[in-house]
């Protein structure tokens, strides 16, 4: 299996980030039932992706620098 | 904007902006370097600034849903929202609601489950309000879902008594509490009842008479 580039992982981690972003500010300005409970669940578990992604990019330069 | 447009909310705005700013400036410049610089910037906008949308939506969104105007949201609440914001109602409810220390979240402060994990169960409970809407009654005609919506299990008279303890002289001194005093704390007489306060949503019961 090909393994994504860093800069194609890095965009994609930053456009789904945009998108829990904006669940999460949808809850803000319209708190009703759906959007705070898509904003509690699918908005935190892509931001979560997103940061995990990033993460993992930064250890695996961390590792290539160091050996 | 949440209802009170609270500073926390306000935090959680500028946060969203500021991640949102760092995040679309790294999608448009493509940086071909992948250095300490480019990495601090993502640190901020995939992880801080999110976290800080995060907290503050969450807690926002905590608050919006115990607010009445959250549970009215959905249209088969709409009979219940209204007689509670009806000045003139007499209902158990629309009393409660005019109450100024917990008016606005009257809804949540009689349905909640006041246990040891009550906040939790309360929103385990209304998740499953969320799902039964979407899965069930969201094409409900409200003349409809207001004979058929009910109570999961009986009203607690543990709740009324979170504020009404029964202890204090003022309410034993009322014959009817008096003498029903150990039924009302067992719960085997439910405060909210045709015979004692009347019932919490009177128009959800059938007319005198009427069958269901």
């Amino acid at each position: 299996m090909k393994i994504p580039s860093r800069e194609r992982v890095l965009r994609a981690a930053c456009v789904v980030a945009l998108a829990a972003i904006a669940l999460m500010v949808w809850s803000l300005f319209d708190p009703r039932p759906a959007p705070v409970v898509l904003a509690m669940s699918v908005g935190q578990m892509l931001g979560t992706l997103a940061l995990a992604a990033f993460l993992t990019v930064v250890i695996a330069d961390l590792r290539r620098a160091r050996f | 904007m949440t209802a009170h447009g609270s500073p926390l909310a306000w935090f959680a705005i500028v946060c969203a902006a500021a991640a949102a700013a760092i995040l679309i400036t790294y999608l448009v410049r493509r940086p071909p370097a992948f250095d300490r610089a480019t990495k601090v910037w993502l640190l901020l906008g995939l992880g801080v600034f999110p976290i800080g949308v995060a907290l503050g939506g969450n807690i926002e969104g905590y608050r919006a849903t115990q607010t009445r105007a959250f549970c009215g949201s959905c249209h088969v609440m709409g009979a219940h929202a209204a007689d509670a914001n009806d000045a003139e109602s007499r209902s158990l409810a629309s009393r409660h609601s005019r109450n100024r220390f917990f008016g606005g979240e009257s809804c949540y402060a009689c349905h909640a489950d006041y246990g040891m994990y009550g906040t939790i169960v309360t929103k385990i409970g209304g998740l499953r309000h969320v799902w039964l809407y979407y899965t069930q009654y969201k094409d409900v005609p409200l003349e409809e879902a207001k004979k058929t919506i009910h109570v999961i299990k009986p009203y607690s008279n543990a709740t009324c008594m979170e504020c009404h303890s029964t202890r204090l002289d003022v309410w034993q001194s009322v014959p009817d509490h008096a003498s029903s005093l150990d039924d009302v704390r067992a719960g085997r007489v439910s405060c909210a009842s045709g015979g004692c306060h009347g019932f919490a949503h009177p128009f959800t019961k059938p007319a005198s008479g009427e069958k269901r």
